[in-house]
């Protein structure tokens, strides 16, 4: 019996140190590689850098059809951002008339965590006009098949674009209408070029030609290619990290927690001895858990508060061991076996920790449903938290607490230190 | 230990700090942050040594008024090429393209200058950022005065609420006087002290619960009954205390200074979170106790014996 519990406490440090290490480290088997599940964490902006910018439908009640012009807006966003090389940006659209837009920073090419460059992908409606010197408007973006930009034969960079067949047959009587006039080519309202009709085109398409640079060329195409935005929209919030403080902020608060849990760990052992080297493996448990649930369920992103929930959680899964040990050296004082007393203790215990914890979920669920960003994060991770450190307050510690009995370690002395003589 | 005798001086001691909190308050002012206020906050890293006239003059040229800049560094060795601008909402500007002009403005005397760190909250987001705080504050009290009731009873729920109502006092009374910023930071850490100063609440009253059955109403007095459980619970009290104290603690020292604006309110609603428990909640609980044991009729042996 002695010699399996013994045999038992072994094997479980073994196997927490080995899942540690793999968990912090990852492992290299030949072919299977498994990445550290720190790396598979999905980091908010404030740790990783970037930028986000919500916008707003402009006066949306009087928007026809809200729904499927947010989503229009969403998808021309999407096809501008990829076209642009943000692939890894999340578009979300947030309440009835509003549209988040995240660009975390990509360490491989440095683009993002500049929202003015969002900002300029995102904002800038692209209204192409071809108007007549009579000032009509002839066609507009939206019959407009395809764009690009190419050099044309002078090496200098224009915007071929394609029109749609009956387009292309309205173009062609305009073109065969102004025939030795000008046609201006309009952006937003401002003219970029206003080329001599030389001929009547009718293939349906064309260039433009304009002071343009290559990559100003491409910009040009790919926003009259996704069109002008179905809705108008303004700015409302917009928050930019650089990588630079994402990678600080994320390195500062590791440190922190590492610092304070060592100190906690050596305050936990130092003060209840056997018990508190159960808290350190117990908390170790916890630590691993956390780290596979956060590197598990993608939906959670680990913001700066979210860490500060978790060493909040950290600092309660202390909590529940203390309140245990507490009872169990009462237990103790009163004369009862050390067994006894960890399951009176234990059964008293429990009853504490379910009502305090409870009560802290309540108030962190109202925060996951009423809270807005941070302070939803920080909910999320807090919940989670208690979650875990409860089971393994009940769980994990009783059950080591009990290895560490049945493999000798019996001493009274060693379970409720000095104040036994009391 | 006679705790629960003395308690009207542990409340004076919290009303001071609250009044101080007020009048600090009523002459100074909050200072509110853009989560609250609206604006844009934008933290320039100009890349080398600059001149706070270099800033005002970009500023001016783009319109912007009374906008403060505070000079700061990215670590307390380097030196100082960090300047941070608040500028408040201005109608009729586009924040992006304000926020564009300023940086493209010292990029001509500071070609490598970046954003460190920019921010612009709406008007309607920050009032809807206070909103959303104080209905979540108002429901999960709401809920959590049920659970006690139902758990505990009625009293228990009112003092434990009552000791959560002081904590947020206390806390936004020395956020007050120490002039810190309010900002969301500030909104999540007094809602995760209503989490946590409930937690210790429970535990003591729990304590409270069992030796109110253990100890009958004839033999001995509330007060008997309250401060024993303080002083059985006080170890538990004081190490759960000072190990969260620890992890926030570093956290305030090592962090960065968004997670600055959140520790340190923190700090000292776990404080006052554990001060309330013993010093707030538990006396009121006696006071409401034998209110309702009078009116039953209850007399003590030792009768008008207040004290233990």
């Amino acid at each position: 019996m002695k010699l399996r519990s013994l045999a038992m406490l072994i094997v479980f440090i073994l196997i927490v140190g080995v899942l540690l290490y793999f968990g912090l480290f990852g492992a290299n088997f030949g072919v299977y590689k498994l990445d550290p599940l720190a790396n598979q964490v999905n980091l908010g902006l404030d740790l990783t850098g970037g930028a986000y910018v919500v916008y707003e439908a402009d006066q949306p009640d009087a928007v026809d059809d809200l729904e499927g012009k947010v989503q229009g807006t969403m998808t021309v966003f999407r096809n501008r951002l990829d076209a642009k090389g943000f692939s890894e940006a999340t578009i979300a659209k947030q309440g009835e008339d509003r549209i988040r837009v995240e660009v975390p920073f990509n360490s491989e090419d440095g683009k993002g965590a500049d929202p003015n460059m969002i900002s300029e992908v995102l904002g800038k409606a692209a209204k192409l006009e071809f108007k007549g010197p009579d000032g009509v408007v002839i066609l507009d973006g939206d019959d407009v098949v395809s764009a690009k930009a190419i050099l044309d034969d002078k090496s200098q960079a224009v915007v071929a674009f394609e029109l749609t067949n009956d387009a292309s047959n309205i173009f062609a009587d305009a073109t065969s209408k102004f025939l030795g006039q000008t046609i201006g080519i309009f952006i937003d309202g401002i003219e970029i070029s206003s080329p001599t009709v030389n001929s009547i085109i009718t293939g349906g398409s064309g260039i433009i030609e304009g002071s343009f640079t290559p990559e100003s060329a491409r910009d040009l195409a790919i926003q009259i290619e996704s069109g002008a935005l179905p809705l108008e929209i303004h700015e409302i919030e917009q928050r930019s990290i650089s990588a630079t403080l994402g990678v600080d902020a994320l390195s500062k608060s590791i440190m922190a927690g590492a610092i304070g849990i060592a100190i906690l760990f050596l305050f936990m052992i130092i003060y209840y001895r056997v018990p508190g080297i159960v808290a350190t493996l117990a908390l170790i448990v916890y630590m691993f858990v956390m780290l596979l649930l956060l590197a598990g369920i993608k939906s959670i992103q680990l913001t700066l508060p979210g860490i500060a929930g978790i060493i909040l959680s950290i600092g309660m899964a202390v909590d529940a061991n203390v309140i245990i040990f507490e009872r169990f050296k009462e237990e103790l004082r009163t004369g009862k076996t050390l067994r006894t007393s960890l399951n009176s203790g234990y059964h008293k215990a429990v009853r504490t920790i379910l009502d305090a914890n409870i009560t802290t979920i309540i108030a962190s669920i109202v925060l996951i449903i009423f809270g807005k960003g941070v302070i939803k994060s920080f909910a999320y991770t807090l919940t989670i938290g208690i979650i875990v450190s409860m089971f393994t307050a009940l769980f994990v510690t009783r059950w080591l607490l009990r290895l560490f009995m049945g493999s000798g370690f019996k001493n009274k002395k060693l379970y409720c230190a000095w104040r036994m003589e009391k | 230990m006679k705790i629960i005798s003395k308690a009207k001086y542990f409340m004076m001691a919290s009303a001071l700090i609250i009044i101080v909190g007020v009048v600090f308050g009523l002459f100074g002012g909050l200072n509110l942050g853009i989560d609250f206020t609206g604006g844009t906050l934008m933290t320039v890293d100009l890349g080398s040594k600059f001149d706070v006239e270099d800033i005002e003059a970009v500023l001016k040229e783009n319109g912007v008024k009374d906008a403060p800049i505070v000079k700061s560094s990215s670590d307390a060795t380097s030196e100082a090429m960090q300047a941070q601008i608040r500028i408040k909402d201005m109608d009729g500007i586009k924040s992006e393209d304000l926020r564009a002009n300023i940086l493209a403005g010292l990029k001509e005397n500071y070609p490598n200058a970046i954003v460190y760190e920019g921010e612009t909250i709406g008007a309607v987001t920050s009032s809807e950022i206070i909103r959303n705080a104080f209905l979540s504050v108002i429901i999960a009290c709401a809920l959590m005065l049920v659970y006690i009731w139902i758990r505990f009873e009625l009293y228990s729920g009112i003092s434990a609420l009552t000791a959560l109502i002081h904590d947020v006092l206390i806390m936004t009374a020395v956020i007050t006087i120490t002039r810190q910023q309010i900002n969301s930071p500030y909104i999540a850490a007094c809602l995760t002290i209503v989490g946590y100063s409930i937690n210790d609440t429970i535990v003591l009253f729990d304590r409270i619960r069992e030796n109110n059955r253990k100890f009958s109403h004839k033999e001995f007095t509330r007060e008997e009954v309250a401060d024993r459980s303080i002083k059985e619970t006080l170890s538990r009290t004081i190490n759960t205390s000072v190990t969260t104290l620890v992890t926030i603690t570093c956290l305030y020292v090592f962090g960065v200074a968004s997670i600055k604006e959140f520790a340190f309110p923190l700090i000292i609603g776990l404080i006052s979170g554990t001060y309330s428990s013993i010093f707030i909640a538990s006396p009121i609980w006696v006071n409401l106790m034998n209110r309702s044991l009078r009116r039953l009729g209850v007399k003590h042996k030792r009768n008008s014996k207040t004290t233990a």
